[in-house]
């Protein structure tokens, strides 16, 4: 674990820290990202009706799996959140709660899932009926358990009408917050996606967009695991460009949205660029009413994971060049390798009002009564 | 004070031209809807001569897919190198608010422009 002062790191023991951590009262946490999921595709089978459960049952399809090797040593996950058992980490209730909920001031965690029904490229009926049981799953399994959990609508965007049919199904679910896009090969900007937005905006739903297996850099999948997820934020670029300039903002414009695990550091050059063109070319875009930077600054935030590592003054820098401490919203990304500690990723150098934002106010607001 | 630009016949309907008044380049524009504006010739942006721009309209559409239409004739004044857009009626920056170049106002007398400086 590292702390930061200015520029400089000073190297602390995990449980020194976590002792410190326990000691200090804290401001409540919202943490937008904590991944789920079930202990073997079987659980969902009592939610999926015929003839999408015979399939699951009669083993006739191969469910998608990771493309590469992990090489952090301990695989996709912390080392230390493989349940005892052997199940798959994310799946154990109880040792999320223990290493989440009650380790730090969660006030809530919202579920993201792991399973994205978007990356299957075919049979857009069968993906939408595992979409519905997932969350019909995650609704039973996780979110009744525990009154901070929160979860996501996951949907298969390739097909939108059914999309928005599963989000009027479950949108005024108390434990439901927002719909989850995958981010990988679509540009949710173009209108034929718009039906998600329509229903989503109905129950006044935030739309989250988290990256996906079928995400590609600009020249492809790389060669190396590192080459695609250091490329990852490429991804979420691209769809907060295409919903900028295809006029998605004052089409919904009660629409809220998040990007989630691509990082932040990277927007003041979106914010500058998008700017920069609209200014030249806005005669191709007549619908886009304003800088595209001001529709960004007040419709999207970003969850701050991962949080690359660098200094609290440079924190403060690149807030100035947002120039709004409105946009960024905290996560862990549970229990995947890259998970940020809530007290040691966002450095304590920062003022107490802007931890707050981060921590906690920024998600409040972008929820607004959802969370009760 | 009153400064001689030229004759309108220099700048034909839906058309524009440079000058250098007391020192101080100007643009004249003549708009489709007849009449006549001027404007500082330099692009706040970057400095260059807008007089070598192009005069023409704006569009309007609501949403992708949406038919086009094509607005205010020869009321929009293109930089000619990065295409910001300037209102010749009153030298504002479309779609971005901090720039603007300044405005001149103009007198037609006896077929004779004037230039108030």
């Amino acid at each position: 674990m590292q702390r930061r002062k200015g520029d400089t790191m000073t190297i602390l023991s995990t449980d020194e820290t976590l002792a410190q951590d326990k000691q200090r009262p804290t401001d409540p946490i919202i943490d937008l990202d904590v991944h789920e999921t079930f202990t073997s595709w079987n659980e969902l089978l009592p939610y999926l009706k015929n003839p999408w459960r015979k399939l699951l049952e009669q083993g006739a399809w191969t469910p998608p799996s990771f493309p590469f090797a992990y090489w952090t040593g301990h695989g996709l996950n912390r080392a230390d959140s493989h349940p005892a058992d052997g199940t798959p980490a994310g799946s154990n209730f109880e040792l999320f709660r223990e290493q989440v909920l009650d380790q730090y001031p969660i006030e809530y965690a919202v579920l993201t899932g792991q399973f994205m029904p978007g990356d299957l490229e075919s049979q857009y009926e069968f993906a939408s009926a595992l979409g519905s049981a997932y969350n019909d799953w995650v609704l039973e399994h996780w979110v009744a358990r525990d009154p901070r959990i929160k979860t996501s609508i996951h949907v298969a965007p390739q097909d939108p009408q059914a999309a928005a049919r599963e989000i009027h199904r479950l949108g005024d679910h108390p434990g439901v917050v927002q719909v989850m896009l995958p981010i990988g090969n679509r540009a949710y900007g173009d209108p034929f996606y718009h039906p998600i937005f329509e229903a989503a905006q109905q129950h006044n739903l935030v739309i989250a967009m988290h990256h996906a297996d079928p995400l590609r850099s600009a020249l492809g999948k790389g060669r190396y695991y590192i080459e695609w997820h250091v490329n990852v934020p490429q991804g979420a670029m691209s769809e907060v460009t295409s919903l900028v300039i295809n006029g998605v903002f004052d089409k919904f414009p009660a629409l809220q949205f998040t990007i989630v695990e691509s990082g932040w550091s990277w927007l003041p050059h979106l914010l500058w660029r998008l700017d920069q063109n609209y200014r030249s070319l806005y005669h191709e875009i007549p619908w886009v009413k304003q800088l595209p930077s001001k529709y960004i600054r007040e419709r999207i935030k970003f969850s701050t994971q991962p949080t690359e590592d660098f200094s609290a003054a440079n924190w403060l820098r690149l807030i100035e060049m947002l120039e709004t401490d409105r946009m960024l919203v905290f996560s862990t990304d549970y229990p995947h390798w890259d998970f940020d500690a809530p007290q040691e990723s966002i450095p304590r150098e920062l003022p107490d009002e802007l931890r707050r934002r981060i921590f906690y106010k920024n998600a409040r607001e972008l929820y607004g009564k959802k969370l009760g | 004070m009153k400064y001689l630009v030229g004759n309108v016949a220099e700048v034909p309907r839906g058309e524009k031209r440079s000058y250098k008044i007391k020192n101080i380049p100007i643009v004249v524009i003549h708009s489709a809807q007849d009449q006549f504006y001027a404007l500082y010739e330099r692009c706040p942006h970057q400095g260059v001569s807008l007089g070598n721009g192009t005069l023409g309209g704006t569009t309007c559409a609501t949403g992708p897919g949406a038919a086009f239409d094509y607005t205010r004739e020869g009321e929009i004044l293109r930089c000619p190198w990065h295409g910001f857009s300037f209102d010749v009626t009153n030298g504002a920056c479309v779609n971005a608010e901090s720039l603007r170049v300044r405005t001149y106002p103009l007198t037609i007398d006896n077929s004779q422009i004037f230039l108030d400086l």
